[in-house]
């Protein structure tokens, strides 16, 4: 069976590129090049450009991050930075919660009695430590360029202090009416 | 010519950055065995320069697409020969009337070149001139084979056909080759 590879054997090692292209082929090719790239060209002396260009593009960055920085910022030298800065829908959670916990305060100061005040100081002294807490994730929030998990950590927070609120209403509103209670079992 | 000598690798980087040197000494490299790929298939060598020239200029343009799995000599004769394959299908879809004529004309020149090189490698030129009096797809199909160097999937791929055609054609246009070669040797 010599009949399958004799062809192979016959073409191989042969150089089958015995035709040339035409003389001017090389100069035909450079014309086409140049009409093709007009771009390309410009290259050549583009090397002065392209050495200002890292330059120019950290200037830009500077100068955008700058105008962000101040656009952002309403004391640009403060690390501070609230919530309502983020975007307008976290202006809108931070006006909601903030809301929600001024009522609910002035509902627990309505509540107050002479009963339930230990109870009340008791939720003052937490939510004023939540506050501070609230005051730090500001900081970080300033530092860490708007960070999500920041973002989360303080509406999270806002969310113990309304909850801290709500427990210690609950609590309060049980102690008075079972101090009710036992007034009107009193009585009876 | 002293453009072997740098490394194709930092060649096409400078390509690709525009580099008009670099792009002629590419072209320079490949520019004859790109030409004789696409002479071989197209038949005419003004054809065949335009082919060879325009597949540079596309290779240039998208050398990014280039990623090194092969080299680039086989990355740009692939193109080369996809493109010489759509030219002759479109001269033979239009010129289906001249057709024969053309044929002749074309191994009439070809004869005429290889007379210039007379001498040179009358084996090859025995071999090609044998090639041309081939059925026309015969001819086509063993050029991938024998001398591109294609397999038969590679081929099916080229030609656009299946894979049973392709080694059919192949195996019927090999059989065809070797009589004739015989015949000529006798």
């Amino acid at each position: 069976m010599k009949t399958d590879n004799d062809l192979k054997d016959l073409f191989e090692g042969l150089d089958f590129d015995i035709a040339e292209p035409s003389a001017e082929h090389e100069e035909r090719f450079r014309e086409k090049l140049r009409k093709q790239q007009p771009q390309k060209k410009r290259a050549s002396h583009n090397g002065l450009i392209n050495l200002w260009m890292p330059g120019l593009a950290i200037a830009a960055s500077f100068l955008v991050a700058f105008l962000l920085f101040q656009g952002n910022f309403a004391n640009p030298f403060s690390q501070q930075q609230e919530l309502a800065n983020v975007s307008p829908e976290m202006k809108q959670t931070q006006d909601f919660y903030s809301s929600v916990i001024k009522r609910e305060l002035a509902a627990l100061e309505d509540e107050k009695s002479p009963e339930t005040e230990a109870v009340i100081t008791d939720a003052l002294k937490q939510l004023e430590i939540l506050e501070s807490d609230y005051e730090n994730l500001e900081k970080d929030l300033g530092k860490s360029g708007q960070d999500k998990r920041v973002i989360y950590a303080m509406i999270t927070n806002f969310q113990k202090r309304i909850e801290l609120l709500q427990t210690v209403l609950e609590k309060v509103e049980t102690i008075n009416t079972l101090n009710n209670n036992s007034h009107e079992n009193n009585t009876i | 010519m002293t453009l072997t000598t740098t490394h194709i690798d930092e060649l096409l980087e400078k390509c690709r950055k525009g580099d008009e040197r670099a792009q002629m000494k590419v072209y320079n490299k490949y520019s004859k065995a790109m030409y004789n790929v696409a002479f071989r298939i197209v038949k005419d060598s003004a054809e065949a320069e335009d082919i060879m020239q325009e597949c540079f200029l596309k290779a240039f343009k998208n050398l990014d697409s280039f990623e090194g799995t092969s080299t680039f000599g086989a990355w740009i004769k692939k193109i080369v020969v996809n493109q010489s394959i759509s030219v002759y299908n479109r001269n033979t879809k239009y010129q289906e009337v001249q057709y024969h004529d053309e044929f002749k004309h074309a191994v009439e020149e070809d004869g005429g070149i290889a007379s210039e090189e007379e001498g040179q490698n009358p084996k090859v030129k025995m071999i090609l001139k044998t090639m041309q009096t081939l059925k026309e797809n015969y001819r086509v199909a063993l050029t991938l084979h024998l001398i591109e160097g294609y397999d038969y999937e590679e081929i099916c791929e080229i030609l656009n056909i299946t894979y049973a055609n392709c080694r059919t054609t192949i195996s019927r246009a090999k059989e065809s080759l070797r009589t004739k070669l015989l015949s000529y040797e006798n």
